[in-house]
């Protein structure tokens, strides 16, 4: 049957409806009573969307629970940036934060350093909290560098699976990544080939 | 790069993605939207609430260790309601357990399925929610005054709600419900 002969949907869902009236009612009616195989579906989809909504919406959840499902992410999340093949983890050495006391920790201003070891680089980099922003500065320069050594590379802040900055390194494997909100970031990166990961970093007055 | 939270409007293959790339909102937006047909489902096997509560998470950790292995992300919700199902019915095998050990389970607590047809209507429910929330506010509302509302209003009472002519009620309806089945439509063929 060509496509032109089938009844409009407004006329299925008038037939469907009681509401078909003047002169299309019987040549329609007499279409689909012939049991078109096109109307007989689009009809049958018109009936469970109908149907669907005259059952209305299914009971929400408790909110608890869903709130319990929803807070299962942060750690596998964590674990897919982690475990991507050829991702060097940064393994971290030192954190200033451990040493900090609690109110030098959440005063603007505060630097907090802190160092990783990315494959055969060190990662070094001082968070700097300013009035509810913070900024990441930071090197990234081969363990045995004797001084002259070139890096090639880039960083990129993540939080929330979202690149909130990206800078390449500079030559001497420098970067600033600032106007960061507090939050839960990770930071991928390349240098000298090697893509690597430091995650989960923590920054803001309460980390 | 600038990408904006997750959205209700967000179909489903992109939330998949995002949550691979850990976006928590995109998670947060799945399990909103796909959270009532797991409840039901749990619900409908007649698990108790502590039960449903446990498969409810249950079902989400699955989600979550097997999302990135998931075939059709934009059938993400037929998948994770046949998850529930699948977990709701590994605790109902433990009621019929306890029925044989402790005789204290009634029997009609025991013998409860959900055919697929049932599962089905579960997941249309949800779609067509999610649908309405997609075509528009006015369509939205035309269709629940004409298939929601109990007892279901006049032509003469909808047309003065919104401010139509009786005679563009029908024509109206048909262009609301061609596109809730055209929001319909990419779901079902995604499957
Ligand atoms: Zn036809």
């Amino acid at each position: 049957m060509r496509n032109e002969l089938h009844p409009r949907l407004r006329d299925l869902a008038d037939l469907r409806d009681g509401r078909l009236t003047g002169t299309r009612t019987s040549a329609v009616k007499e279409h689909v009573g012939a049991g078109c195989d096109v109307c007989a579906t689009a009809s049958a989809r018109f009936e469970s969307a109908v149907a669907a909504i005259a059952e209305g919406p299914l009971p929400a959840p408790p909110r608890s629970v869903v709130r319990q499902a929803v807070h299962m992410f942060r750690a596998k999340k964590w674990a897919w940036l982690l475990e991507a093949p050829g991702r060097i983890v940064a393994s971290l050495v030192l954190d200033q934060r451990m040493e900090l006391v609690p109110a030098l920790r959440s005063s603007v201003g505060a630097e907090r350093r802190m160092l990783w070891m990315v494959g055969d680089h060190e990662l070094a980099a001082c968070v700097v909290l300013r009035g509810g922003h913070a900024e990441i500065v930071g090197q990234i320069l081969p363990a045995e560098d004797d001084g002259s050594s070139q890096v090639v590379g880039e960083i990129e802040a993540m939080r929330n699976g979202r690149s909130v900055a990206k800078i390449p390194l500079d030559a001497d494997g420098g970067f600033a990544l600032r106007g960061l909100s507090y939050g839960t970031y990770a930071l991928l990166g390349r240098v000298d080939g090697a893509e690597f990961v430091v995650a989960p970093l923590e920054i803001g007055d309460r980390a | 790069m600038t990408q904006t939270a997750a959205k209700d409007t967000d179909d489903d293959a992109s939330l998949v993605a995002r949550c691979l790339e850990g976006d928590d909102d995109a998670w947060a937006a799945l399990v909103e939207r796909h959270g009532p047909v797991v409840w039901a489902v749990a619900g409908r096997l007649g698990l108790s609430h502590e039960d449903a509560a446990d498969v409810f998470q249950s079902t989400w950790r699955t989600a979550l260790e097997e999302l990135s292995r998931v075939r059709e992300p934009a059938a993400v919700g037929g998948w994770i309601a046949r998850v529930a199902r699948h977990q709701s019915m590994r605790v109902r095998r433990g009621y019929g357990i306890a029925r044989k050990s402790w005789q204290h389970v009634a029997r009609e607590d025991v013998d409860v399925t959900l055919p697929e047809e049932d599962l089905e209507k579960l997941e249309m429910r949800s779609k067509v929610q999610g649908a309405l929330g997609r075509i528009g506010e006015r369509c939205a509302d035309l269709l629940r005054a004409l298939y929601f509302e109990d007892p279901s209003p006049s032509y003469q009472d909808i047309a003065a709600r919104f401010g139509m002519r009786i005679g563009s009620i029908g024509p109206t309806r048909a262009r609301c419900m061609e596109k809730m089945l055209g929001e319909l439509g990419g779901d079902r063929d995604a499957q």
